[in-house]
């Protein structure tokens, strides 16, 4: 039994295969379409859910990082220096941007995760601050404010994948893996330290978790994946600057996880499939979308604190109720 | 150089007004209400606009402008407390992340009324004060002066009025106050509205200034926020002094040394001081 | 009787204030032993040095002969030395057999890998735990509600599994936070049934911070009276229920 199941009623199985059902349909769609725009947008969706989820994880610990951005951007800066100046091929620069992600963020996170609830947040909030300063200020590194251009596309073996088409199956099988990782630490031992943690941490390190330990862990894992979803980008736009890995980033991140879900495994793959295919259909109207992102985010901190994830649930319940 | 100091002390004395009126409110958000206002910076824009408007198409006074500014600062402030904070009033967390949606509801609802172009203020004043070779544009003169009127009677409204001790008291303990019979109702939309009224403020008073954007909040925000932080947040006092200090610091920096070298140093101190004493550089540590 | 926990000298001061001052007393091996006083005695601040939650500003914790001073919560229960809370007793999201099993899995340590990954000595881990789960829950009467979400439980019940999740880190000494404070007249004398009964069935030995006099002078083998943090008494019950200075500290606090 994992720890998942423990907490959702019986009845709620049968949602789980129409919801495993949809989300393979939803992810065939640019195929059927055969749209060059809409592979674009299931790419972009591919690499926000990439970073949400890593988000997510450091969220099942309860603590919630407004630097995820920075991370993110950590990665792209490695491998695309990695590959612009030393010739290394991509596939392994996406593995290289999260492992400096990770390692940045295993070794600031013991004096930073000491702060909790709204001062962890303060303190995220200003270390990607920092981090876009800096960043600015050694231009010879990052493009300073103009940024880095012409950034080599994302190959395997030799192909490029230069078109839309080429990198979407790609980028589902990059968050195919990142997914399972998120399975795989809900299932073990791992994810019951975690949502120890996360529910009463006092209570959990005097059951002998070493909760310090733990939340640097997930804070590590979820910067690692931010990383990598970071250097994913570089790759597939082709350009990056300080700005790009700004606060705003981070707040979307924010936004689409809290939207999904906070502590559910497939929060982050709603969030980012119901947030960002908006801004690409509202093109020409981009004020709208962002009034609209902060609406819905009001809403469902207001109404569904489950996020999109826990609306057949809560649903469920009135219909039990009434 | 004796007169660069000179200079640089003014200047400082002038962007710490412009942040101290900009971090009361914030803290004062945090401390009534236990919500860290990411809006907060918006509420300047607002105030900007709100003086454009006045001044430009109105064409209204500038004081009778500013007195409008408060007005609907005040109120607006009060509605977005009833309408999307206080669901959110014993969750901290949840708060913070609706001040996010906030944001970006008034910063592109500003940008669908007025478009993204800087708009040109009409100067105020014209001229200079002049003393030696110690020279204060009158402009600038005139914002520090209304902004340290403004300041005092906020002083005098916290320190003398009813609703102002409720409101200290309230930053002290929520309990007690209730228990005093504070009511929490009126004061926390007060609470709010007047952090967003010295926020818009300050936004009407350095509009002639900078001109009005709607991306002019994110600044003000981040000085907000800095100088919330090193002063401790929920410390009116705390921030009265790191604002003074970081106005001065800034002032001083940029004619000494360079911009972007002061963000930097502002920015690590801010981390330094939230590991090392969250609760600002006057505060007790928290047991 | 051996000595389980022997603390000397152990001091804590706020700043200016002094919270405890120079306090010194043993647990027994097998014996439950009270820590008691009026409000603002101490008692909170003695726990929370004991359990690591605080630094002590002077003094020796020894536990088992060795030093425990210093050491981080975690690896204080691990040595042995578990404890229970006033409030806040569970994980409000996990079922009961769940909450339980979190303390339990501290006697079965796995690496990273094992913990990420799975694999068979997760699996006998687990089961191994799971073992524990049970017993624990069947001392404490707690199995009817095996399958319940913690936080939909009744209040005393919410304790009780407070204490199930300390009892499950297999302690040889438990500390006990107030376990009485809320629970009504019956359900205290349940409470105190129940701790003789899990002490001999799982070799327990017992330090409980109480302010219910009943309680405690009905379950303790050993009181250790706390006063403005400092210790004004300590022997057996009625030693100590007749002391005047403990009569005096009680009353003094009533009349204030």
């Amino acid at each position: 039994m994992s720890v998942t199941s423990t907490s959702t009623a019986g009845g709620v199985r049968p949602m789980k295969l129409v919801g495993a059902i949809l989300l393979t349909l939803a992810a065939t769609i640019p195929w059927f379409t055969g749209s060059t725009f809409h592979f674009h947008i299931a790419v972009m969706v591919c690499i926000s859910a990439m970073a949400t989820s890593g988000l997510a994880v450091i969220a099942w610990v309860g603590q919630l990082s407004l630097a995820h951005a920075a991370f993110a951007g950590i990665g792209a800066y490695t491998s695309v220096l990695l590959v612009v100046r030393f010739d290394l091929p991509v596939l392994l620069g996406l593995p290289a941007g999260a492992l400096v992600a990770g390692a940045v963020a295993f070794v600031i996170g013991s004096p930073l995760l000491r702060l909790r609830g709204v001062y962890f947040v303060l303190i995220t909030f200003a270390l990607n601050e920092l981090f876009r300063l800096i960043m600015l200020d050694i231009p010879e590194y990052s493009g300073g404010s103009s940024g880095i251009a012409g950034i080599p596309k994302i190959s395997l073996f030799g192909i490029t994948l230069s078109s839309y088409q080429a990198v979407y199956p790609f980028a589902l099988v990059c968050l195919s893996l990142v997914i399972g990782l998120l399975v795989l630490i809900r299932r073990g031992q791992l994810g019951r330290r975690f949502a120890a943690v996360e529910e009463n941490l006092d209570l959990a390190e005097s059951s002998g978790i070493p909760t310090a330990r733990t939340q640097n862990i997930a804070f590590t894992i979820g910067s690692a994946i931010a990383g990598f979803a970071g250097a994913f980008l570089a790759h597939y736009v082709g350009f990056i600057s300080p700005e790009t890995f700004g606060f705003q980033l981070s707040v979307s991140y924010v936004i689409m996880l809290v939207t999904g879900g906070r502590l559910a495994l497939w929060g982050p793959l709603v969030g980012a499939l119901f947030l960002t295919p908006l801004p690409e259909f509202l093109r020409g109207a981009v004020e709208y979308q962002h009034i609209i992102y902060g609406v819905v985010l009001i809403a469902v901190l207001r109404f569904l604190p489950q996020g999109l994830v826990g609306l057949p649930a809560q649903l469920a319940q009135k219909g039990g109720r009434a | 150089m004796s007169f660069l100091i000179a200079q640089s002390l003014i200047n400082g004395i002038i962007l710490g007004t412009l942040y101290l009126l900009m971090a009361i409110g914030f803290t004062l958000a945090f401390g009534v209400m236990r919500i860290v206002n990411f809006a907060h910076g918006e509420f300047y824009m607002i105030g900007a606009f709100c003086a454009l408007i006045g001044v430009t198409w109105l064409g209204l006074p500038f004081p009778v402008t500013l007195a409008l500014t408060i007005a609907v600062a005040i109120l607006f402030g009060a509605l977005v407390e009833r309408v999307v904070f206080r669901p959110f009033r014993n969750d901290e967390l949840s708060g913070m992340i609706a001040s996010l949606g906030l944001a970006m509801i008034l910063q592109h609802g500003a940008l669908i009324l007025f478009g993204p172009d800087p708009q040109a203020f009409p100067a105020i004043v014209t001229g200079v004060f002049k003393w030696g070779s110690l020279i204060v544009p009158k402009s600038r003169a005139l914002a520090l002066g209304i902004g340290i009127v403004i300041l005092l009677i906020f002083y005098l409204f916290l320190m003398h009025t009813r609703h102002g001790r409720a409101l200290r008291a309230l930053v002290q303990d929520q309990e007690i106050a209730a228990v005093f019979g504070v009511r929490l109702e009126i004061m926390y939309a007060l609470g709010l509205g007047f952090g967003v009224a010295l926020a818009a403020v300050a936004g009407g008073l350095m509009a002639p200034l900078f001109g009005v954007s709607p991306f002019i909040g994110a600044t003000p925000l981040l000085k907000a926020f800095i100088v919330v932080i090193l002063g401790g947040l929920g410390s009116i006092p705390g921030a009265a002094l790191a604002a003074i200090l970081l106005g001065l610091i800034e002032s001083f920096t940029s004619s000494f040394v360079s911009a972007s070298a002061a963000d930097i140093v502002t920015f690590a101190l801010v981390i330094v001081v939230l590991l090392v004493r969250p609760a600002g550089l006057l505060g007790r540590a928290e047991t | 009787m051996s000595t389980l926990l022997e603390i000397s000298g152990l001091t804590k001061r706020f700043g200016g204030l002094t919270a405890l001052s120079d306090v010194s007393f043993s647990a027994s091996d097998g014996a439950i032993t009270g820590l008691i006083g009026p409000n603002g005695a101490g008692k909170t601040t003695c726990f929370n040095l004991i359990t690591g939650t605080l630094p002590a500003t002077s003094g020796t914790l020894q536990f088992k002969g060795q030093d425990i001073g210093g050491l981080a919560p975690h690896r204080i229960v691990e040595r042995g030395l578990a404890r229970t809370f006033q409030a806040a007793t569970t994980f409000p999201a996990a079922t009961v057999r769940e909450n339980i099993l979190r303390g339990a899995l501290l006697r079965h340590p796995l690496g990273l890998g094992a913990m990420l990954f799975g694999g068979p000595a997760a699996r006998q881990a687990e089961q191994a735990a799971r073992g524990t789960v049970e017993e624990v829950m069947e001392a404490l009467d707690l199995t009817e509600h095996a399958d319940r979400e913690a936080g939909t439980l009744a209040y005393g019940h919410q304790k009780r599994l407070g204490v199930a999740i300390g009892l499950a880190t297999r302690p040889a000494l438990l500390l006990l936070d107030e376990p009485a404070a809320g629970l009504n007249p019956d359900e205290v004398d349940r409470f105190a049934i129940m701790l003789k009964e899990i002490r001999t069935r799982f070799n327990l030995s017992v330090l409980i911070v109480e302010h219910h006099m009943r309680l405690i002078m009905r379950v303790c083998d050993h009181i250790v009276v706390l006063d403005h943090g400092e210790k004004i008494a300590e022997g057996a019950p009625e030693e100590v229920r007749d002391n005047p200075k403990v009569i005096e500290a009680y009353l003094g606090a009533e009349h204030a």
